[in-house]
C-alpha cells in the first residue's frame, strides 16, 4: 500500500529526538547534598558515578519514554496517509482562449505536461479533461494518456478577446467533481478563483507594438483610411509597416507599398492614414512581426452600406419635396427603371385613399389647409423611432387626417390626433406624417430628420443584399437573410494562411453567425446571392497589452491537497494519541517532584 | 563540626532527656554488679536485705545473721549471708563523628541519647564516665563538662584527622564490670566485630544506641547530586535512578543487618533510634524488646 505523508514539514519534529538526548547528557545541575552514607554508594559506583554516559542512557526510562514520545509526534504531524484502492484521480485543464495566449503556448505545454506528470503520480488512475474558457468549441481531450494529451495541445488555438472565465470553470468542475482538480492555464494573475479552480499562469511581461483602431471618411469624394497603431510596452519602438493592395488566395506576393518606419514611445499611440488607391476598395496593413502577430495586420474595406431606392410620383413638386426630405441621406436614391424599389413616397388622398404596398412614407398634401395651427399637446410614444427625440417645437397647421387604424402605432400625438404613426403590412413598414409637411416647420426640425433616419435605417437592416463594412475579429454579425422555407444555407468564406476556406451555417443557427477570429477578408453568402464583403480586424487592446502578465503556480501548494483527496488518512490516529498521552505520562512520573518529608520532632511529653 | 543546635537547645534537649529517663531507665537490674556501695544489688555479699547464701558460723560473725531455723533443723550453727549493695558502673562512650551531627534532627537526637544515658545512669545512682571518641582520638569528657553543656567545645577541639575512620574503642580505658553503653549511628564500613568486642572485655555489658534519620534509612533521591560526604567534606558526583536508590537501600539494610547479627553475637543489645519520633518513642520502638532499657514502676 503506498504510503504518503501529507505534511512532510512534520519531519523537523524529528529535531525533538537530538534535543532530548541533549537535554539527558546535559542533565540538570546536580544538587548538594551532605550524606552520612557516601560509603554505601561508593560500594554501587558502577552504577551510580556520572561518568558513564551510555550507561545512564539505558536505563533511564523517561530518556526512553521522551525519545518515544517525539517519534510518535513525528508520526501525528507528518499526516501519513494510505492510497486508496479505489483512486481514480481527475483533473479538468481549463485553457484561456484569449488571444494573448498564442504568445505563450509553447511555454504552457512545458510547464502544463510537467505538472501533470506530477499530479498523475501515485493515483491508480487519472483522468484528464482539457477544455477551453470558449464554451463554443468542444473539449481538447477526454482521456489518461498524457502523450496524447500534449499532442492535442499542438492543435489548440486561442483567438477570443477578453471574456469571462466562470462558466467554462463551473462546466469544469461538473466534470470532475467536489474532489477532483480543476487547473486554469492563463497569462494573467487572477485572484480567488471560483469553484476552487487552482491558478496556473505562465505568462511574463512582453514587449508589443500593433494596430489599434481603424476609421474611414470620405473626404473630397475620396475614402482615407486612418489606423491607429500603438505601442503597449515599456519600451521605445521601431517598427516597418506597409500597405497591401492585392490579397488573393495563393498569391505568391501581394503589392506592397514601400515600408515607411514609425518609431513609438512606450504606451503612446500614433495614426497613419492613406487613400484607398483608385479603383480598390479594399487594402491591408501589414507591419513588422513581434511576439504577439494578431495585430500586426490590418485589413481594411470601402465601407459599402445596402442603397435603398424610393419610388417617389412624378411632378416637379414632390421631387422638390423628396429632396428635401430624403435628398440629404447617404445611398438613399430614386429607383432605376423596371426595378422594384426598397420605399415608396407617396402623399395621402382623400379623394383617391388607395392603400400603399410595400415600405412607404406617406404624407398629407392639403392644398385647402385652414392656416389654423393644430393645437393641444404634443406628446411622444416610447418607440426606437421617436426615443429621446423633442418635437416640441413642431408647428403644424390643421390639415385633413389620414384614417388611421386600431392596430396602427402612434409614434407622436398633438392632442388626440396622431401625428406620426407608424403601420405596418404584412413585412413592411409605412410611416405615415399625418399633417401637411409643406405647411408646418417638420423638415427644419432635428427630430423630424432623426425619425426619418432610422426609418430609413430599420428598413436597410432588413433589406437582403449585399454590403460592405469593416469588423473586428469575433464580432457578432448581423444581417437580413432569405428566411424562406426554400431559403439556401449561409456560407462564410475566407483566407487563412493563404488558403480559402469555406464554413457553411445553417439558417436557425445563423444569429450565432461570427466574423472569423483571425484578421482578414471574408463574404457570407446565400446561394449565389453575397449578402456581406468584411474585413476582420483585431480590436482588443486588452489582449494586446501583456505588461500585466506574469507567472503564478499554485499547484505547489495544492498539490498536497490532491494528495490527501486519493488517500486516506491514518485510522489509528487516536490509538497513537492515547499512546503519546500514556508515554507523556509515564516520563512525569519517573521524573515528578516527590512530595517533602514531615519535620522531625524530638520533644516528648 | 558545626553544631546546628544552640546551647538553649540542648538545655531543652537536656530537659526533654530527664523528663524521659523518669519512666525509662537503663537494664541494670539484669546484670551482677560488684563495686562500690551502691544501690545497686552486688554479687558480693553485704548488708543489703536480699538473701543470697548459707556459711557455717565462725567465731567472730555477727550473731544477727545466724539462720536460727537451720540450727533448730540441724543443730548446726550457720550464717545468713545478704547481697551487697553497690553502686554500677556507666562508660558512656559518644561516637564523635561528623555523621552523627550532620543534620539538625540526627544531632538533636544524638545530644539527646547522650544526656539520656547520663541522666539514667545518674538515676540509677551509677558512676559515669564519659568518652568522645573520633577515629582513634579519644577524649575523656568531665561529667560536669557535659551538664554545663561545655561538651560542643571539646568535641571541636578532636582531632579531624582520621575521622573518617572508625573508632577505635580499644583504647578507650572501660572499667571491669561496667555497663558500656555506646552511642554511634555505626556508619562506617569496618567490620563491627572488632568495634564492639572491646563493650564486653573484662565482664562488661554493651549496650549500643544507634541513632538513625529518613535522610540516611529512605532518603528520596532522584537524579544528579554532588553528596559531600559528613566526615571528609568531599564532593562525590552520583546520579542516583530509581534502581541505583533501591541498591542503596538493600545495602542499608544489609549494613545493619550485620551490625544487629554481630551485636547479637556478642550479646549486645543493639537499638536503632529513629530521628523523627519523640524520645521516649524512639526508644521503646526496639529498646524494650532488645532488652536495652526499662520501664519506672
Amino acid at each position: 500500500m503506498d504510503l504518503i505523508f501529507g505534511n512532510p514539514l512534520g519531519f523537523l519534529a524529528l529535531l525533538g529526538l537530538p534535543a532530548v538526548l541533549l537535554i539527558h547528557f546535559l542533565q540538570r545541575k546536580a544538587r548538594v547534598e551532605v550524606i552520612s552514607t557516601l560509603f554505601l554508594l561508593e560500594n554501587m559506583k558502577r552504577d551510580s558515578l556520572s561518568g558513564s554516559r551510555f550507561e545512564r542512557l539505558r536505563s533511564s526510562v523517561p530518556l526512553w519514554m521522551q525519545l518515544l514520545a517525539v517519534l510518535l509526534l513525528t508520526w501525528l504531524l507528518t499526516d501519513p496517509r494510505w492510497q486508496r484502492q479505489e483512486t481514480v484521480q481527475r483533473i479538468a485543464v481549463v485553457l484561456d482562449s484569449s488571444s494573448s495566449m498564442a504568445v505563450f503556448e509553447e511555454k504552457l505545454r512545458t510547464r502544463l505536461r510537467e505538472r501533470l506528470e506530477s499530479l498523475g503520480e501515485g493515483a491508480l488512475t487519472t483522468e484528464f479533461v482539457v477544455m477551453e474558457t470558449d464554451l463554443k468549441r468542444d473539449r481538447l481531450y477526454n482521456g489518461s494518456d498524457l502523450e496524447t494529451l500534449t499532442t492535442t495541445l499542438q492543435s489548440w488555438q486561442p483567438r477570443l478577446g477578453a471574456h469571462d472565465f466562470g462558466p467554462a470553470l463551473r462546466v469544469a468542475r461538473s466534470l470532475v467533481g467536489a474532489d477532483g482538480l480543476v487547473i486554469m492555464a492563463t497569462d494573467h494573475l487572477l485572484e480567488e478563483l471560483p469553484y476552487e479552480a487552482k491558478l496556473l499562469s505562465i505568462g511574463e511581461p512582453t514587449e508589443n507594438c500593433g494596430f489599434a483602431g481603424l476609421t474611414i471618411e470620405e473626404k473630397d469624394g475620396q475614402r482615407i483610411w486612418r489606423a491607429l497603431i500603438r505601442n503597449y510596452g515599456e519600451k521605445p519602438a521601431t517598427r516597418t509597416w506597409s500597405v497591401q493592395t492585392e490579397v488573393l488566395a495563393g498569391a505568391a506576393s501581394a503589392n506592397q507599398s514601400a515600408s515607411r518606419r514609425q518609431t513609438i514611445e512606450p504606451g503612446q499611440t500614433t495614426a497613419v492614414q492613406g487613400a484607398f488607391p483608385e479603383g480598390k476598395d479594399r487594402l491591408q496593413l501589414v507591419m513588422e512581426p513581434d511576439a504577439y502577430r494578431r495585430d500586426d495586420v490590418l485589413p481594411i474595406i470601402a465601407p459599402r452600406p445596402k442603397p435603398l431606392t424610393v419610388q417617389f410620383p412624378s411632378g416637379g413638386k414632390y421631387k422638390d419635396l423628396y429632396q428635401q426630405v430624403l435628398g440629404s441621406f447617404p445611398h438613399v436614391g430614386p429607383v432605376p427603371p423596371d426595378t422594384e424599389a426598397d420605399l415608396s413616397f407617396l402623399t395621402y388622398n382623400p379623394l383617391k385613399p388607395a392603400e400603399a404596398s410595400g415600405n412607404a412614407l406617406i404624407f398629407i398634401d392639403d392644398p385647402l389647409a385652414a392656416g389654423e395651427l393644430l393645437q393641444g399637446p404634443i406628446v411622444v410614444e416610447n418607440h426606437p423611432l421617436v426615443n429621446e427625440l423633442n418635437w416640441q417645437a413642431l408647428l403644424g397647421q390643421k390639415t385633413i387626417r389620414i384614417p388611421s387604424f386600431p392596430q396602427d402605432q402612434a409614434l407622436v400625438w398633438q392632442g388626440e390626433r396622431p401625428l406620426i404613426f407608424l403601420r405596418r403590412s404584412g413585412t413592411a413598414s409605412q410611416l405615415h406624417i399625418n399633417f401637411d409637411l409643406n405647411k408646418s416647420n417638420a423638415t427644419r426640425l432635428p427630430a423630424f430628420v432623426v425619425l426619418i433616419h432610422r426609418f430609413l435605417e430599420s428598413l436597410r437592416e432588413t433589406k437582403v443584399g449585399l454590403e460592405a463594412a469593416n469588423f473586428e475579429t469575433g464580432q457578432n454579425l448581423q444581417f437580413a437573410f432569405d428566411r424562406s422555407d426554400s431559403a439556401e444555407p449561409l456560407t462564410l468564406n475566407r483566407l487563412a494562411n493563404g488558403r480559402r476556406l469555406e464554413e457553411t451555417t445553417p439558417l436557425h443557427r445563423a444569429s450565432l453567425l461570427t466574423a472569423p477570429l483571425e484578421p482578414g477578408f471574408f463574404t457570407v453568402s446565400q446561394g449565389q446571392n453575397a449578402l456581406i464583403e468584411g474585413a476582420a480586424h483585431f480590436a482588443d487592446t486588452r489582449e494586446a497589452s501583456f505588461n500585466g502578465a506574469a507567472s503564478r503556480d499554485d499547484l505547489v501548494t495544492s498539490g498536497s491537497t490532491v494528495l490527501t483527496g486519493r488517500h486516506e488518512s491514518d485510522r489509528f490516529w487516536r490509538w497513537w494519541m492515547l499512546g503519546l498521552g500514556l508515554v507523556l505520562l509515564l516520563a512525569w512520573w519517573f521524573v515528578r517532584p516527590r512530595s517533602p518529608e514531615p519535620q522531625p520532632t524530638t520533644v516528648s511529653g | 563540626m558545626n553544631l546546628t543546635t544552640t546551647s538553649v537547645e540542648r538545655q531543652k534537649i537536656r530537659a526533654t532527656a530527664e523528663a524521659c529517663a523518669d519512666f525509662i531507665k537503663l537494664p541494670f537490674r539484669n546484670q551482677v554488679w560488684k563495686g562500690q556501695a551502691g544501690d545497686q544489688l552486688g554479687s558480693g555479699t553485704g548488708n543489703s536485705l536480699d538473701f543470697q547464701d548459707h556459711r557455717a558460723y565462725t567465731p567472730g560473725d555477727d550473731p544477727r545473721h545466724i539462720n536460727w531455723q537451720a540450727y533448730a533443723r540441724t543443730g548446726n550453727y550457720s550464717m545468713k549471708l545478704y547481697r551487697e549493695e553497690v553502686r554500677p558502673l556507666v562508660d558512656l562512650i559518644v561516637d564523635g563523628s561528623d555523621s552523627m551531627f550532620f543534620e539538625p534532627a540526627k544531632e538533636q537526637l544524638s545530644i539527646a541519647l547522650i544526656h539520656f544515658a547520663a541522666v539514667a545512669a545518674n538515676r540509677a545512682g551509677a558512676s559515669l564516665r564519659c568518652f568522645f571518641v573520633r577515629g582513634r582520638t579519644i577524649l575523656p569528657l568531665p561529667e560536669e563538662s557535659l551538664q554545663a553543656d561545655a561538651w560542643p567545645d571539646s568535641l571541636r577541639s578532636m582531632e579531624e584527622d582520621g575521622a573518617a575512620e572508625p573508632p577505635a574503642l580499644e583504647g578507650i580505658p572501660l572499667r571491669p564490670q561496667a555497663l558500656r553503653i555506646f552511642v554511634s549511628d555505626l556508619l562506617f564500613p569496618a567490620s563491627p566485630g572488632p568495634i564492639l568486642s572491646p563493650l564486653t572485655r573484662r565482664q562488661g555489658r554493651g549496650l549500643v544506641f544507634a541513632p538513625f534519620s529518613r535522610k540516611e534509612s529512605a532518603p528520596d533521591w532522584t537524579g544528579n547530586y554532588e553528596f559531600v560526604d559528613a566526615e571528609s567534606r568531599t564532593q562525590h558526583p552520583h546520579r542516583v535512578e530509581a534502581s541505583v536508590l533501591t541498591r542503596y537501600l538493600n545495602a542499608y539494610q544489609r549494613h545493619f543487618d550485620i551490625w544487629k547479627t554481630t551485636t547479637r553475637k556478642h550479646g549486645i543489645p543493639m537499638v536503632r533510634v529513629p530521628a523523627e519520633r519523640p524520645l521516649d518513642e524512639a526508644l521503646r520502638v526496639e529498646g524494650l524488646a532488645q532488652g536495652a532499657i526499662e520501664i519506672w514502676t
